[in-house]
């Protein structure tokens, strides 16, 4: 199951992409970019993937709690998009459909008209301690109140796992863990379960890989720049006949906080490099994406975010933006929009990818 | 597990009247430590003024909604997940010590003097965690209701303005 790297670190290729046919998913804070870069740039694809994540500029929905901005949004994101009290504290689905509607209005995403014929995977374990049922209820809700047809969204909340995506890895953690590097073993593949649910019926996965996994240049997407928080290297898996020529679509897959390459467990606040290598590249070789784009000519792109913790960045756990930490203006964030860096960058590899 | 479980404000609070003097007290404090207390001392101040301003919402919000049978709902519920969290902590804690006490029970074999002062540190160690651990557990509850309480009453609010719009 686990595919390997050559060392080389490449540019990212061009490939002959159907466009406006490519996907994305996460898992986590990969989840709500997923959420994030789906409304942004919704033209071009054709639906998304949300595992445990919660509505567009949810962290936004009570600027009351703190006097600083950035303040606000982080206590946000925490007691109302991950652990609300009660459903009734939890984020208001109507009121973040309404402020995509303006967002896109004021040309910062793409039309929310492009959302209605996409189709949509929402699920969340009932086990899930990290971001709660009720929240990840409230995304379905928001996709509904935005146009997206209740037949084109599949939406599970009965399956009793803990924050994760879901394998069929002997070697994985029990079902119900709610800890790191949250992949779980719940006995099938629910990297499979995504893209057939985007993309319609698909061929069986490869039993054994046929392509490449590539190890590319990351930074060239976002400028080096350290604000960006994300690594030097990204990862994409190109299945042989794409290769070759065939067309393909692209599916970009984003991993939670703590689950980028670059990852390393930090104790007593400091990062444990003397006892940790870093994460590595797990959730890219073992969740499952690879083998099932192989077989149907799908590029998997990985982009990697990277922790960071120092001066007016607290990204410790390397989780991607959706509460404003990139902002360049903490009152004014722009960490959803098409000017954000992350999904600036993110876009650019699709764009270069040919998608 | 999607954000860093601690907030720090790295940005320090506006000028306020104590700070002089705090600085003033502080002669042979390093920059690390005065930031540290300016961060302190900008979230204490923070929980207050959100608890100050949750005061104030509620008083605005009585009048309109203290006859209404959801309001009183929500509040019961309120109170229902907080004792809920407090109860699921308080069995981590105890389950922390018990673990705690047992590896203490234990006497493991020592081959070398650092060997056995290593497991007496990490006795230690792990006794902090867990203290630590219960702090911030119940920092974040604290948060948690006060933020929760502002942003369900600023929706009350909103809802009954709009009401009374109509």
């Amino acid at each position: 199951m686990v595919a390997s790297v050559d060392s080389k670190v490449v540019q990212l290729g061009t490939y002959k992409v159907k466009k406006g046919q490519s996907s994305v998913s996460g898992l986590s804070s990969g989840a709500f970019m997923t959420v994030q870069l789906h409304l942004a740039h919704s033209a071009s694809f054709a639906g998304a993937g949300v595992i445990a994540g919660g509505p567009f500029r949810c962290a936004e929905s009570f600027r009351g709690a703190a006097m600083l901005a950035e303040d606000a949004y982080v206590q946000g994101a925490l007691y109302i998009c991950m652990n609300p009290l009660i459903p009734q504290t939890g984020p208001d689905a109507q009121r973040l459909a309404q402020l995509a509607r303006e967002t896109a209005q004021a040309g910062e995403i793409d039309d929310v008209s492009h959302l209605a014929d996409d189709r949509v995977y929402i699920f969340t374990g009932s086990e899930d301690q990290v971001v709660y049922s009720e929240v990840v209820a409230r995304t379905r809700s928001f996709y509904e109140q935005l146009g997206v047809q209740p037949d084109r969204i599949f939406y599970e909340d009965s399956v009793p796992a803990g924050h994760s995506i879901i394998t069929d890895n002997p070697e994985d953690s029990p079902l119900g863990a709610n800890q790191p590097p949250y992949i779980n073993q719940g006995g099938f593949m629910q990297s499979h379960d995504i893209l057939r649910h985007i993309h319609g019926p698909l061929k069986p996965p490869s039993q054994r890989l046929d392509g490449r996994l590539l190890r590319f240049d990351q930074a060239e997407f976002f400028g080096g720049e350290a604000r960006a928080s994300m690594s030097e290297f990204g990862y994409a898996y190109v299945p042989r006949a794409v290769e070759e020529g065939a067309p393909a679509r692209v599916h970009i897959a984003l991993h939670g906080c703590k689950q980028g390459y670059n990852y390393t467990n930090y104790v007593n606040g400091r990062a444990d490099t003397a006892n940790q290598p870093p994460y590595g590249n797990r959730y890219v070789t073992t969740t499952g994406y690879n083998h099932i784009a192989d077989s149907n000519n799908i590029i998997v792109l990985y982009p990697q975010a990277e922790g960071a913790d120092g001066g007016s960045m607290q990204n410790p756990d390397g989780c991607w933006d959706w509460w404003g930490y990139t902002s360049e203006t903490p009152q004014r964030p722009d960490y959803y929009s098409r000017n954000a860096i992350q999904i600036k960058a993110i876009h650019g590899m699709l764009s270069r990818l040919g998608g | 597990m999607t954000l860093p479980k601690t907030i720090t404000q790295t940005r320090a609070a506006a000028p306020a009247a104590g700070l002089p003097a705090l600085q003033a007290s502080l002669p042979t404090a390093t920059p690390a430590a005065l930031q540290f207390a300016r961060t302190l001392h900008g979230l204490v101040g923070q929980s207050m003024a959100r608890s100050a301003g949750n005061g104030a919402a509620t008083a605005a919000l009585l009048p309109m909604a203290a006859t209404r049978l959801d309001t009183w709902h929500d509040l019961m519920a309120i109170q229902r997940a907080v004792l809920q969290r407090l109860q699921q902590q308080q069995q981590g804690w105890l389950q922390g010590w018990a673990e705690w006490a047992q590896q203490l029970a234990l006497l493991k074999r020592a081959n070398t003097m650092s060997e056995h002062a290593e497991q007496q540190y990490n006795l230690m160690a792990q006794a902090g965690d867990l203290l630590k651990t219960q702090a911030t557990d119940l920092l974040s509850l604290q948060e948690n209701i006060e933020v929760d309480y502002g942003y369900w009453v600023a929706q009350k609010l909103r809802s009954a303005g709009a009401a009374s719009r109509t």
